[in-house]
């Protein structure tokens, strides 16, 4: 099975053709011409057109008001139960935690917001002696750990300055304090380098890496994050950076086109009431 | 010419629209026996869709679902009309008002897309799945697209259905259907009020253009509250839709669709049973 050459190559233009559907993925406002396509997949013009040949003929690509170009056709919503489950946060970040974990083999993470706070709702951890306790359900103030500043810094300046106000003094582990000028420096690094790096001064010395999770409204919903003694994590970070800034950049291109948005009871009992 | 397409192709294409339709997650032994295809296309079948990320095995089961890819393909569809983004705040303003359901129809040939949701705080919610796609006389979010529109209009609509979905025709034409388009004109706005006390109300209110006709309705699913027939929309709520209203009279490119070029009669879909007991199966 599978060995046939004829059913190998099968495969191989089937592959092409799902390969050519997915490149329309985030393709929002801009149609495909196959000289575009065949660029972008590394793929011969004439593969190319065969497999949008084929998805036009089926109903999921269509060409576009020019008559030249291609676009996603209708047939893509019939792709759809009425059973199924909207994916949720966790759904979505699976493969992209899976991912570090196998780029990094340390602890990662994936925490949401919640009010003041981020909750953490998934993780794999390491089997490497050392690490970061995951617990699901444990939450952290926004602005004590890697994956809630994470969150914080890319709140509003108002919003930051109220929390600091309605929070201080701000607790850290270990007793210590973080006073408000150190996190105003902190929230500007995030800003400038698009994720937090956390390295905890106190022994045992760790460092951890957390990636803001945006969504359609262009609001930070939580983070995803990796961490691990500062001995062993330490150099790798360093050098792992451009990859994790690429898959956590892949995670966002989808959680960004996540439409469907929810809103909660605050605290305050009233915002619910009609 | 046209080139010869791949029939293993044609299998995947199979397989990939039979589980992402299906009711329940479907075992590889299954999909062989409703396709018709032999156990080892299947299994290639599936690893090519798996790959690629279109289908998935259930977690818990022995069963395949679909994947991530089909539900990105269809938010990136869906973000293509303009008004999914435009509207989201106004819906947002709505579902923490009401605490319910409040979803964007547009406009799909004959059809209605839901192409927009938001949930409300409310504990017990109306789960109004995104890109479903029904024919606005028999849904009662997308209900005031139907009534907002000219009669010649309602004339090419009736023959379309029956012509593409003759089981879903006969309403069109039930003295209570012609009743309920009446109110909803005087009223401005469409209502469903469920007559047992735990399904919830179903606002369909429409977004007009200059012309009157309706090119997009809002649905707010409620929990059912005593006389909502009677009582009609809240003022707080109406002030939103005023809101909504205004954005949409400066902005009427905003009612664009991405499929505006294609001819109404041309846009044929195939519909999806609701799962039974759905509050609107009616």
């Amino acid at each position: 099975m599978g060995t046939d050459p004829a059913i190998r190559e099968q495969n191989k233009a089937t592959a092409r053709v799902l390969a050519v559907l997915s490149a329309f993925v985030s393709r929002i406002d801009r149609s495909y011409g196959v000289t575009e396509l065949s660029d972008a997949l590394g793929m011969t013009k004439n593969m190319v057109y065969r497999a949008v040949s084929t998805l036009v003929d089926q109903g999921f690509l269509i060409r576009d008001a020019s008559g030249t170009r291609y676009e996603l056709g209708l047939r893509i919503l019939e792709l759809q139960s009425a059973r199924a489950r909207e994916p949720d946060m966790r759904g979505l970040c699976s493969p992209s935690m899976h991912a570090i974990y196998e780029l990094t083999g340390e602890t990662v993470s994936l925490s949401v917001r919640r009010g003041d706070a981020v909750v953490f709702i998934d993780g794999l951890e390491t089997s490497q002696p050392g690490t970061w306790r995951n617990q699901i359900g444990d939450y952290r103030p926004l602005h004590s750990v890697a994956s809630s500043r994470a969150v914080l810094a890319f709140l509003t300046d108002a919003e930051i300055e109220d929390y600091i106000a309605r929070r201080s003094p701000l607790k850290m582990s270990g007793n210590q304090t973080v006073s408000p000028q150190e996190l105003w420096s902190a929230v500007r690094e995030i800003r400038a380098r698009g994720y937090a790096r956390y390295q905890r001064n106190i022994r045992p010395r760790m460092i951890s890496l957390a990636f803001p999770i945006w969504d359609a409204r262009n609001t930070v919903q939580g983070a995803i994050a990796v961490g691990g003694p500062q001995d062993r994590f330490g150099r790798d970070a360093e050098a792992l950076l451009p990859k994790l800034v690429e898959i956590a950049g892949e995670l966002n291109a989808r959680t960004r086109l996540y439409p469907t948005a929810f809103t909660f009871f605050s605290d305050d009992a009233s915002a619910g009431a009609r | 010419m046209r080139p010869p397409v791949n029939s293993s192709t044609l299998h995947v294409l199979h397989t990939l629209r039979l589980v992402c339709t299906a009711e329940a997650p479907l075992s590889h032994a299954e999909i062989s026996r409703r396709t018709d295809l032999p156990s080892t296309t299947v299994y290639r079948a599936l690893s090519t869709l798996e790959e690629a990320q279109y289908v998935q095995r259930s977690q818990g089961t022995t069963g395949y679902e679909a994947g991530i890819m089909p539900q990105l393909l269809l938010w990136t569809l869906l973000k293509r009309f303009a008004l999914a983004a435009a509207g989201t705040p106004f819906l947002t303003r709505l579902a923490e008002l009401s605490g319910g359901t409040a979803s964007l129809h547009m406009r799909l040939g004959w059809y209605a897309l839901r192409i927009s949701v938001v949930y409300g705080g409310d504990d017990i919610y109306h789960r109004d799945r995104l890109g479903e796609v029904v024919l606005p006389h028999a849904d009662p979010g997308s209900r005031s697209l139907f009534a907002f529109q000219s009669d010649d209009a309602f004339g090419a609509y009736r023959k379309f259905v029956l012509r593409h979905h003759e089981d879903a025709a006969r309403e069109i034409d039930r003295p209570q259907t012609r009743r309920d388009v009446e109110t909803a004109r005087e009223a401005g706005y469409a209502i469903a009020e469920s007559s047992l006390d735990d399904l919830p109300a179903v606002f369909s209110i429409p977004l007009r253009d200059q012309t009157g006709r309706a090119m997009a309705a809002i649905a707010l699913s409620v929990a059912a509250f005593d006389g909502a027939q009677s009582r009609g929309i809240p003022e707080p709520w109406r002030a939103v839709l005023t809101d909504f209203e205004r954005l949409l009279a400066a902005q009427p490119a905003l009612f664009a669709s991405p499929y505006g070029h294609l001819a109404a009669e041309d846009i044929v879909i195939k519909l999806q049973k609701r799962p039974r007991g759905d509050a609107r199966d009616r």
